[in-house]
């Protein structure tokens, strides 16, 4: 009885991948690109629940904002803007053989490939061992040697912003030049100017209700994510997405007039860029103090090192604080949140607004 | 020598495996651009669950998370942590990688939206056949 205790965590790993697999496959050969986009919202499901079997929390909290609630919304509205049936016509109809075929084929491909690893390594796949580099992080995140490690105990956390900094600050970039593009894309678009009127638009009473009950729990809690991404699974990206959703929930249920109450684009534009600047700052923020003292720092210096003396509180009257892993989690939370608000809002302008806009621009 | 969790272990392995074939149809074959940026994502979605597969590791009874319980750790604490968390540097990178693939798919949607504004179809064959 207790080996097969121990056997479940492995056994709905297995069954959540194959029945992700059968929601691809709906989610490829289904013409209605609404039902396609809610096999693929299923599919997202069941990753989230393999990705919380692997025991990685702060990867759950992340992908269940973004894969199960953000990219569909988005893709549906895409879809009512556009085609909701997908024009099959010309593609063999024995697609579905030729999928099956490939499946096969490859399975048998990646089946050959795993048997010859455990063959040249004549060791199993999921090891016991940790890799070097892996033992290196989780012994040093939380430590009584400062010049060693990050003082959080969120190993996570402690990689994103303290021992791999640089990297997580230049893929903060990659996110700020696509919605740049986008931004781009919509430079003459407005909003136009009209008042929310409660009786005409949006949904009915009782989701309007709820929503107004849900949003300011929704925004509580991805504030507590991320202002304890230092101590518990969570962080700036994983706040930041949580409070996103509430942007989309006040566009889709009431509508675009309702939420620029709220949200207009240049105000997010400039909390946005406070964002982005906070970062750089936290980023040199120790540099600085050393510099004006006449000291030596690094970039992304955390605790103090060997030969740079200076470094950020690890606590504050007793309350671990992890020195600028905080800092950092608080502004990317801002960065992520408005820089989500702006393409929502920009995507959900009227499209007759556009349709004006490029005529104009065509002539 | 294989045992019933490596075995089920593998059956995962395999089933992303699938997902990633089918999805790769649906991004060549497809003439849809937005079942193209579907299967796209679940594409990118399929990689992410491999960088983590790499990081689990096989522990009796089941590994734990790379997050500390206690604030101030022994260093027999420590010890027993490092020998039972899974890998702590692949959900760091996949972490990112999701937020940055939500704004990079954003970011398709518009072009998407602009190329039917533009060309009035989504249908990739067409719009080859208009050239401009």
């Amino acid at each position: 009885m207790n080996e097969l205790y121990e056997l479940t965590p492995y056994l709905v790993l297995a069954i959540s991948a194959l029945a992700s697999t059968v929601a691809v496959y709906l989610a490829i050969i289904e013409k209605d690109l609404i039902k396609a986009v809610l096999y693929s919202a299923i599919q997202s499901t069941f990753y989230a629940l393999i990705f919380y079997l692997l025991m990685v929390p702060d990867i759950v909290l992340v992908y269940i904002p973004v894969s199960v609630g953000l990219l569909p919304a988005i893709i549906i509205v895409a879809i009512k803007k556009t085609e909701r049936y997908e024009d099959v016509a010309g593609i063999p109809k024995s697609s579905s053989i030729t999928i099956l075929s490939l499946v096969v084929a490859f399975t048998f491909i990646a089946g050959y490939l795993l048997v010859l690893s455990h063959a040249i390594t004549l060791d199993v796949f999921p090891s016991a061992d940790a890799r070097v580099l892996a033992k290196w992080f989780l012994n040093t995140t939380l430590w009584w040697n400062k010049m060693f490690s990050a003082m959080s105990p969120e190993a996570v956390t402690a990689i994103v912003w303290d021992y791999r900094g640089l990297d997580t600050y230049f893929e903060t970039s990659v996110m700020y030049l696509a919605i740049i593009g986008a931004l781009a894309l919509a430079r003459y678009f407005e909003i136009p100017k009209k008042e929310y009127r409660e009786e005409v638009m949006g949904m009915s009473i009782i989701g309007k209700t709820a929503t107004r009950i849900v949003v300011p729990m929704i925004l509580v809690v991805a504030i507590s994510i991320a202002l304890h991404g230092h101590l518990t699974p969570g962080g700036g990206f994983q706040g930041g997405v949580t409070a996103a959703v509430t942007v989309s929930l006040l566009i889709f249920i009431f509508s675009t007039y309702f939420a620029i109450r709220f949200f207009k684009i240049n105000t997010a534009i400039l909390l946005r860029i406070a964002g982005l600047i906070g970062i750089a700052l936290s980023a040199v923020i120790t540099a600085i103090i050393a510099f004006s003292t006449g000291q030596q720092a690094y970039i992304f210096q955390n605790q103090p090192k060997v030969i740079a003396q200076i470094g950020l509180p690890y606590e504050v009257g007793g309350n671990l604080i992890s020195g600028t892993l905080f800092l950092f989690n608080v502004f990317e939370f801002l960065a992520v949140f408005m820089g989500f608000a702006i393409l929502f809002l920009l995507l959900s302008i009227p499209e007759e607004v556009i349709r004006e806009v490029i005529r104009g621009e065509m002539e | 020598m294989i045992d019933a969790k490596t075995y089920l272990f593998m059956v995962t392995y395999i089933a992303i495996f699938a997902n990633i074939v089918i999805s790769l149809y649906g991004i060549f074959v497809r003439p849809n651009i937005i079942k193209k940026i579907i299967a796209l994502s679940i594409f990118g979605d399929c990689t992410l669950i491999y960088a983590i597969l790499i990081g689990f590791r096989k522990i009796e009874p089941y590994p734990t998370i790379p997050i500390m319980t206690a604030q101030q750790p022994s260093q027999e604490y420590i010890k027993e942590f490092v020998s039972t968390a899974v890998d702590p540097l692949p959900p760091a990178l996949v972490l990112t990688g999701v937020v940055i693939g939500l704004a990079v798919m954003l970011f398709l949607v518009f072009l998407a939206l602009q190329v039917y504004r533009v060309f009035g179809t989504l249908d990739i064959r067409k719009i080859v056949r208009m050239r401009g």
